[in-house]
């Protein structure tokens, strides 16, 4: 196909929307991955063959959009024009949503979401409380688009920032943007992105190497999630970077080969792109030529960094190098490399189209824009989310997520992915900007918060966390290949009971020196959870070490259950789910736990529904441990 | 393309196709119907393919394949069966041709083999004669010949390997190793650096649980011992029937879906950690 021109992008944009106007109705099925487990795809093909049957198919679109966000209550058929959606969608259910809604324009009630306090429908998914809060900028096409088709981008304004840069400004025109929308990199460390690409741009490649210059997609969980909502943006944001850089090749680095879908996806979205002559030679028909491969990694976190990720490209160890030089003066094959996080390519078009003003009316003055985060834990909503810079981790937790589940009560939330650090309740009130969390001596990172309730043990999740740091470390440099082991055997001495008060101040100086002298980011964060830790959940590790008590029930040999006769009510539940059958007593009469064949798994704790069951210190079973054992008895 | 293909048989359809097919493509071939006569025609010229219907044909074909093996390493020896010959893995053959057969077939198989004798220097194509993986040495040559050349390439040769074998065993690191002209050190040391590619046989299913902190806040841990559970695994991370093999993985990159399982290509997120055992009924 000869190259595409403004006036033709903007014919198939006119068609694309055409297409859909002219239609009835537009069904749209949510493909993400966790609808599709739950048969989404085989709706659609019911769909299709119950609009066949009553001879409107051709009246009708039917497609698909990526994750909706909605996982909990998949799969989720939606109908445009009114963009009303219906949950947990059943084959028996499409006959009548389809007779009474399509055909006769009733909506069909029963079939959609309830708001879990009014109980009333909802039946726009933007309506939905959790997704009122949100922003949509990044992900402004989640629910919308077909992410398999590029037309769908094209009809929502899709690649028309990167026909205004390429066209309109000059290469320093769209750095001073970037730079006056003061983007910054969301790929954890926050770096400039404008600045960044300004060294880039003025970096010269090495001549003796037959020289160029490279821009790197560096593609972890958040990419991932957004590539299966909206490739286009990803792909539109790289082209806008090669083009300010001055470089012809592009990168996708997927860590992971083993997501075939996401790399047939990118594979189909790279070629629609090109054979509208948005990448290749001379697009536009300016002298601008632009290409883009998928790099495919073979896992490893470390990967992520990346200065080793370029290694990785190089088809070598994915080992990082010391900074400087970055990257961006010496990256892939020694020549200027930009390598930037999806999620800061995918903010680039906007700002581009609708200026760096428009930009920074969201968030705050050190952090514009917006920003997805995952949210997980025990709450009422899990999944990704996308707010402005600024919004505090409690309106996070209790609002946007819709508050802890029943039963849970907040102990700590781990901001930042593996690598970050465990903040307490009291941080509650934290501005999520990237300087609020850096005070907090935490990270951005992969920007994941994890929710964690009275069920854990911070001192075991420390050790989790260090179990990651141990087995991803890469190697290359001492203090972080012998520190994470060190601080591993430390950490569990400590939830096996065998550690003294001496091994704190060990533990820390550890930490503090694997800090210090790590060569990357990985063992400068890795300790982040541990110190975070200690710092603010002190008396937790103190139990463990002096009382011998784990207070949540996880450590195994630092906890004791048992049954409170006052609170037991006889229901015999926990006596039924025991696994080793340790539990006995009589119907309505209070039970008792056989602490020689309790193997503390938890079990009963968790199925109680009247709290009688208690996690005593390992002294309550364990006399030996007596002795140790001081006034402290107080119950959880 | 050049080359020297013998053929040992005494069925005319085979010789008449092999010179039907290999002829126009360049290809130097000569029959004889009788062991014997076929290693006194290799005292006088060398072949670079043969092809042996080494259980029919006059004068012991067994003897042969073993002399050619012995004697002239560089030879790749491609057996030609029947439909309901059983598959013995046999030392010195490196292909197999089954009759009947199409004539692309015997062209594919025959510049497989070809580029099997020319690829590969003698050392080594005696420890891969005798290896497990033996039918598909073909293929791998292929890939290693596509990115002749190209060390950068190795991540994608070393996947495609892996796909193609299940695992990368020493051998096939040797051979890629030629191919690339990449020292087999560095290859080994990247295959030991990332956690994708094995050097042990997989299950034919292999599960990754992850054990991420996000995995682990929404119960992996419960999901894991549920999972070695039902597979009866103990010590061992494969069943014995090597149907699945399991690892444990950190942060597979899908947090907003904990916690997370992935079997070959798929992935299952938000597993129910009770039902671990309905999600492996699928994969058998
Ligand atoms: C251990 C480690 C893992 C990282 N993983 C990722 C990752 O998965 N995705 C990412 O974009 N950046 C990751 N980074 C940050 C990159 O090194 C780099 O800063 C980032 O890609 C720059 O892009 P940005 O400017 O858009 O943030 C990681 C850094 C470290 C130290
Ligand atoms: S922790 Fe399991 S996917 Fe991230």
């Amino acid at each position: 196909m000869s190259k595409i021109t403004i006036d033709e992008l903007m014919k198939i944009k006119e068609q694309a929307l055409k297409l859909k106007a002219e239609k009835k109705a537009v069904l749209m099925l949510c493909a993400g991955s966790s609808c599709s487990k739950r048969d989404g795809l085989k709706i659609k093909a019911i769909v299709e063959e119950e609009l066949k049957a009553r001879g409107i198919l051709d009246t009708v679109l039917v497609g698909i959009n990526g994750c909706s966000g909605l996982c909990e209550h998949g799969p989720i058929l939606q109908i445009y024009p009114e963009g009303y959606f219906y949950e947990k969608v059943k084959p028996d259910y499409i006959p009548e949503i389809i007779e009474e809604h399509v055909i006769k324009g009733n909506i069909v009630e029963k079939y959609m979401y309830n708001d879990p306090t009014t109980k009333k429908p909802i039946p726009k998914i933007e309506d939905i409380p959790t997704y009122k809060l949100q922003s949509k900028r990044v992900l402004q096409n989640r629910t919308k688009i077909d992410p398999t088709s590029i037309d769908d981008y094209i009809a929502q304004d899709g690649y028309r920032g990167a026909i205004e840069a390429i066209t309109n400004k000059s290469p320093m025109d769209v750095i001073g943007i970037i730079k006056d929308a003061a983007l910054r990199g969301r790929g954890g460390s926050g770096f400039p992105t404008g600045t960044k690409w300004e060294i880039a741009a003025y970096s010269v490649p090495p001549a003796n190497l037959n020289g160029s210059k490279y821009v790197i997609c560096n593609a972890g969980a958040i990419s991932r999630a957004i590539m299966e909502i909206d490739p286009h943006s990803i792909i539109e944001g790289m082209i806008i970077a090669g083009y300010a850089i001055g470089a012809h090749t592009g990168y996708i680095y997927i860590r992971e080969p083993e997501h075939k879908s996401l790399i047939q996806l990118m594979e189909k979205a790279l070629k629609g792109a090109t054979k509208y002559g948005l990448l290749g030679k001379n697009i536009l028909n300016t002298t601008f030529s632009f290409n883009i491969e998928l790099f495919i990694g073979a896992g490893t976190f470390i990967c992520g960094e990346e200065t080793a990720l370029i290694a990785s490209i190089e088809g070598k160890r994915g080992y990082p190098t010391p900074k400087p030089p970055y990257p961006a003066t010496r990256g892939l094959w020694n020549c200027p490399t930009v390598v930037d996080n999806g999620e800061t390519f995918a903010n680039v078009p906007q700002i581009i189209l609708k200026g760096a003003q428009w930009f920074k009316t969201l968030g705050t003055d050190d952090s514009s824009g917006t920003k997805l985060f995952t949210l997980t834990g025990p709450l009422q909503f899990n999944g990704l989310v996308e707010v402005p810079f600024g919004v505090s981790l409690k309106s996070m937790v209790y609002d946007i997520s819709g508050g802890l589940r029943k039963g849970s009560k907040l102990k700590a939330v781990q901001i930042g992915g593996p690598t970050g650090a465990f903040l307490p309740p009291s941080s509650i009130e934290m501005p999520l900007t990237y300087g609020d969390i850096k005070q907090h001596e935490s990270i951005v990172g992969s920007s994941g918060i994890i929710v964690l309730d009275q069920n854990t043990c911070i001192v075991n999740a420390v050790r989790l966390a260090m179990t990651f740091g141990v087995a991803e470390s890469c190697g290359k440099c001492v203090p972080c290949r012998i520190g994470t082991t060190l601080m591993l055997g430390k950490l569990t001495d400590i939830t096996e009971g065998k550690a003294t008060e001496n091994d704190m101040q060990i533990l820390e100086d550890i930490a503090i020196e694997v800090k210090r002298t790590s060569l990357c980011g990985f063992g400068r964060t890795i300790v982040l959870p541990l110190l975070s830790a200690m710092k603010h959940f002190k008396e937790e590790f103190y139990a463990h070490i002096h009382d011998k008590w784990c207070k949540a029930g996880v450590c195994k040999t630092l906890s004791t259950f048992t049954i409170d006769g006052q609170s037991c009510k006889g229901c015999t539940s926990c006596a039924r789910k025991c696994p080793v059958s340790a539990i006995s007593g009589e119907r309505k009469k209070p039970h008792s736990i056989n602490q020689s064949l309790c193997i503390r798994c938890r079990t009963c704790y968790e199925t109680c529904t009247f709290n009688a069951i208690k996690i005593g210190h390992a002294a309550w079973y364990d006399p030996s441990l007596a002795s140790a054992q001081t006034s402290k008895e107080e119950n959880q | 393309m050049e080359g020297k293909v013998l053929v040992v048989d005494d069925d005319s359809y085979v010789i008449e196709s092999c010179g039907k097919v290999l002829v126009p493509e360049g290809f130097l071939v000569r029959a004889v119907t009788d062991g014997h006569e076929a290693m006194e025609i290799f005292f006088c010229d060398t072949y670079d393919v043969v092809f042996i219907n080494y259980e029919k044909i006059h004068n012991d074909g067994s003897n042969l394949v073993r002399w050619l093996h012995r004697k002239y390493p560089d030879t790749c020896v491609v057996a030609v069966v029947d439909t309901n010959h059983e598959f013995v893995k046999t030392e010195g053959i490196l292909d197999y041709l089954t009759k009947p057969f199409s004539l692309e077939i015997l062209l594919q198989t025959t510049k497989r083999a070809f580029y099997l004798s020319k690829q590969f220097a003698p050392s080594i194509k005696k420890e891969i004669k005798t290896a497990q993986y033996v039918d598909k040495l073909g293929e791998l040559a292929i890939i290693v010949n596509k990115y002749k050349g190209k060390p950068a390439m190795l991540l994608e040769v070393l996947r495609q390997a892996q796909a193609l074998i299940g695992y990368l065993p020493e051998e096939v690191q040797k051979i890629i190793s030629k191919g690339l002209k990449i020292p087999v050190s560095e290859i080994h040391s990247v295959v030991s650096f990332y956690p994708s590619f094995t050097m042990k046989p997989r299950g034919r299913h292999h599960i990754k649980v992850c054990m991420g902190p996000a995995c682990i806040a929404k119960k992996a841990e419960t999901l894991l011992k549920n999972l070695t559970a039902g597979l009866n695994l103990q010590d061992s991370d494969i069943t014995e029937d090597m149907r699945f093999s399991y690892e444990k993985v950190f942060c597979v990159g899908a947090c907003s879906d904990a916690p997370v399982m992935e079997i070959d290509d798929d992935s299952h997120t938000r597993v129910e950690v009770d039902k671990v055992d309905e999600i492996l009924k699928a994969y058998n």
